[in-house]
This record gives structure tokens, C-alpha cells and sequence, in this order.
């Protein structure tokens, strides 16, 4: 009886919901770009690249005046304003007035908007998940240590989220007097629990202290760090890693990866990109796994590229998949005066791909006397 | 992205086929595992039509593997194209999950 009595009292909330929320007609971007939802108010919204356009999108491929979204009768429609390139709907190429149904992607340029109806509740709760996700965001980027602008080895990065939120992190620093370490993880995975995940990791490694480890040691701090993290313990999540410790007495760098791609050595002259990887699984997948390491000479004036494979798994504007040959040759160019390697690199990625990123964008360049 | 599920000789196979992106996960992920582990025997799985394969993509795999492995049941993939076979190698997901190169192999590997 009191079981009926509480499935009433539900349904009733439901409907309350339904009938007293306003829904209102919203465009939002598929990508999951950061400014995503634009409401569909009575005066209608114009996309272009330039002002005066409502949602204004820096896109090559869309026109300064590009198209128009009506509201009439509580319905969608959307017209073409004669640009370059053309507006779709499901596919279809727009002429004249058509309509654009609940449910249906308008395509300008490279930009996706889907048709959304949403109650005022279903946009506030979308919202709170967003600050939410910012929040988590602001709280790895303070995990993230300050650039090093002089001493014998320099740091320069860049560390741009993606607008979900993917679960990258990294740092450096003396281990001692001699011995400078660097790292950065890669949580598979989008949203708070990845970046949740990758502060966890990150406050171990902070501490520059593992339980029965010795940091100086790639290998025992991947075997550590597997140990401490399997993914059936953290619902689900594993990660890659780069691990780099560097004798400035030697000039040696013993390094290991965990299921991360290669860092790479480039050297002064930039002729040379040396390839640092070790063939280790990813961390989190089985228990009782080996680790290797790897040791390389760190020639005078080189620098090293860590990063994570945000920075080059995109689709480049002629539709193609990168992969981390692409991006190797974006290395290798002269980098032009007045502007940081990691920014140049960023800038570069970008214009390939000027939408939002699918994941994360992290790389740290470390450069040596 | 599809998968689509068949038995063959008492082995569940699976055929993806499209990009294994982080969208394409997000979609296709349920259905895998569902697919596969509740029945808790042997799994081969074909990527020859999967043409990339994300981090998220790999996540997918690794967590069907261990969750059939929990159960005694083996787990193999074949037919992966080179660049899903590089994506393989660095992350050494191969040491985990066996990589063969024919649905015959693998299924030979996997009741063998």
C-alpha cells in the first residue's frame, strides 16, 4: 500500500514538471563546446563569423552572415543568408525556408547544433553539471606547477581542457639536488571522474614519495603506481604515463612509459627527434605487471616534448586522422621568434583543427643547457 | 558505429565497425559489454572495419577482457588494421588482450 501511495506521489511530481515548465527551443553544438546551448528566443538567431551575429563562430568554412534560425507557432525554421558554403539540416542542403525539426543538426561549416526542447529545469540542472565540471577543471590546473623560466632546464607548457573535461596532468621538479623528474598521465575517459582520478595520481606524485619506491626509478614508480591504482578499484578508470628522471651530473635520462606513446628528444639543431618510449602496459589494467625503463644521453641544447594524445588525434580540416607523425613534423619546424614552443605547437594544432577539441591538449616542453 | 554479435562454435563473436572515437564509445559501449560478458564464455572480436581506436576505445576492451577473465572465458581480437595495430603497440595491449591476425586463429585461441 504505502509503496502505491509513493509511485502517486512521483507520477504527480512528473506531471507537475511538464505542465508548469516552460520548454523552450534550444540549439547546441554536438561537440560539446564550452558556450554550447543557445536558446531560440522570439526574435529568432542569426550565425555568421563576424557581429553582428547572435552566436558568432570563428570558422573558416561559415560566412560572416551565414544563416537564420525563426521561431514561429513554437516551431523552427531556418534560412539560408547566401553564404559561401551552404547550410544543411540532417544532411539536406537548406533552400529557401525549412523547417528544423526537434531532433534534427543543422550544419554550418564544420559546426554541428542539434535541436533541443528543454524545460527550464533540464537547462539548470545541464548548467550546475557544467560549473561543476569548471570547478573540476580549476582544480587540476592548480595542481599544475609554474613555467621555470632560467636555470639550466627550462619549462614551458600548455594544458588546455576540453570542453568534457578529459583526465591529463603532469609536473616536474627536483627529486634532489641532482635529479629532476617529469611526468605526465592521461586518465582515459571525459568528465569529473576522469579529472578526479588524475588528481589523485597527481597528489602522489606531488609528494615526490611512493610506498617502497625509489623515484629515481621509472620502472618501480610505474609498477608503484599500477599497484596502487587497478582500474577495477577506480570504477573503471585507467591511465597512460610518460615518467622522466634526468641527471644533471651525467647528463643521462632514464625514462618509462606506460602505455603512453613516445616523448621525444629533440636535439639543438632540430634535425633530430629521438623517440623515448617503453613498450609497458597501461597503468590500472592488470595487477602483478613489469615495467621497463629506458636510458637515453641528453646532448647539450636539446629539448624534450611530452604530451599527451589530445594534442594529436584530431581530424584535420581536409578530414583526415592525424597521427603522431603529423604532429612530429609540427616539431621539427623552425619555431619563429617572440611566441613559446608550447603556444606555437597549440597554434599550429588549432588551425588544422579550429573546432573544439575532443580531449584534452597538454604538452610540456623541457629544454636543457 | 555498429556492432553486431554472432556465435560461432560456441564462441561469441563480435564485429565492430567505424571509428571507435570517444563519441562512438559513448554509444556503442553498453551494448558491447552486454553483448559479450553476460554470457560468460570464450569472445573473439573482428576490428577489420574498425579504422580508429581511442583511449576510450581501448578502456572498452581492457574492461570486457578482465570481466571475462573473472569468469574463466578468454578474449581475442583479430583482423585490426595497421593503424589500430600501432595503437596497440603503445599501449602494449597486447600483452593483455591476444591480437591475431584471422577470425579462425582466434577462435582456434581462444576453445584451444
Amino acid at each position: 500500500m504505502l509503496e502505491t501511495e509513493q509511485t502517486q506521489i512521483v507520477t504527480l511530481a512528473r506531471d507537475l514538471d511538464l505542465i508548469t515548465s516552460e520548454r523552450l527551443h534550444c540549439l547546441e553544438f554536438t561537440d560539446g563546446a564550452v558556450d554550447r546551448r543557445h536558446v531560440v528566443g522570439p526574435l529568432g538567431l542569426r550565425i555568421g563569423r563576424t557581429p553582428p551575429a547572435d552566436v558568432i563562430l570563428a570558422d573558416s568554412e561559415i560566412s560572416r552572415a551565414h544563416c537564420l534560425v525563426a521561431l514561429k507557432d513554437d516551431e523552427l525554421y531556418v534560412s539560408d543568408l547566401n553564404s559561401t558554403n551552404g547550410t544543411f539540416v540532417d544532411g539536406e542542403k537548406v533552400t529557401g525556408v525549412r523547417p528544423l525539426p526537434v531532433g534534427s543538426i543543422l550544419q554550418v561549416g564544420n559546426r554541428s547544433l542539434k535541436h533541443e526542447w528543454r524545460t527550464r529545469i533540464e537547462i539548470e540542472q545541464s548548467e550546475d553539471f557544467d560549473r561543476e565540471l569548471e570547478r573540476a577543471s580549476s582544480y587540476v590546473q592548480a595542481l599544475l606547477p609554474p613555467p621555470l623560466r632560467e636555470g639550466p632546464i627550462r619549462s614551458d607548457w600548455i594544458y588546455q581542457p576540453s570542453a568534457r573535461l578529459g583526465g591529463d596532468a603532469f609536473g616536474y621538479g627536483q627529486l634532489d639536488e641532482h635529479l629532476f623528474i617529469s611526468y605526465l598521465i592521461d586518465v582515459a575517459g571525459h568528465g569529473a571522474g576522469a579529472a578526479m582520478h588524475s588528481a589523485a595520481v597527481m597528489n602522489q606524485l606531488r609528494q615526490r614519495s611512493l610506498p617502497a619506491t625509489d623515484m629515481a626509478s621509472p620502472a618501480q614508480v610505474l609498477s608503484t603506481l599500477n599497484k596502487l591504482f587497478q582500474m577495477e578499484e577506480h570504477a573503471g578508470l585507467y591511465f597512460t604515463i610518460w615518467y622522466g628522471v634526468f641527471d644533471t651530473r651525467t647528463r643521462r635520462l632514464d625514462y618509462a612509459s606506460g602505455g603512453h606513446h613516445p616523448a621525444y628528444l629533440l636535439t639543438a639543431d632540430r634535425r633530430q627527434a629521438m623517440p623515448m618510449a617503453t613498450r609497458n602496459v597501461v597503468i590500472g589494467a592488470l595487477p602483478g605487471m613489469g615495467y621497463k625503463q629506458a636510458t637515453a644521453d641528453v646532448p647539450p641544447g636539446a629539448s624534450l616534448y611530452i604530451f599527451s594524445d589530445g594534442v594529436f588525434e584530431i581530424i584535420d580540416s581536409t578530414g583526415a586522422q592525424w597521427t603522431i607523425d603529423n604532429f612530429l613534423h609540427l616539431m621539427l619546424q623552425d619555431p619563429p621568434e617572440g611566441i613559446g614552443e608550447s603556444q606555437r605547437l597549440y597554434q599550429a594544432v588549432r588551425r588544422e583543427h579550429p573546432a573544439p577539441l575532443d580531449d584534452d591538449f597538454s604538452l610540456l616542453v623541457l629544454s636543457f643547457d | 558505429m555498429e556492432v553486431q554479435f554472432s556465435d560461432v562454435s560456441g564462441v561469441t563473436k563480435a564485429v565492430l565497425e567505424g571509428r571507435l572515437d570517444t563519441a562512438n564509445v559513448n554509444i556503442v559501449e553498453t551494448r558491447f559489454i552486454a553483448g559479450i560478458v553476460p554470457k560468460q564464455r570464450h569472445a573473439v572480436v573482428d576490428l577489420s572495419n574498425v579504422s580508429f581506436i581511442a583511449s576510450l576505445g581501448i578502456r572498452m576492451l581492457l574492461s570486457t577482457a578482465r570481466a571475462l577473465g573473472s569468469n574463466g572465458a578468454k578474449f581475442a581480437m583479430y583482423g585490426a588494421t595497421p593503424s589500430v595495430l600501432e595503437v596497440f603497440e603503445a599501449t602494449a595491449l597486447s600483452d593483455i588482450i591476444p591480437v591475431l591476425g584471422t577470425e579462425a586463429e582466434a577462435i582456434a585461441l581462444v576453445t584451444g
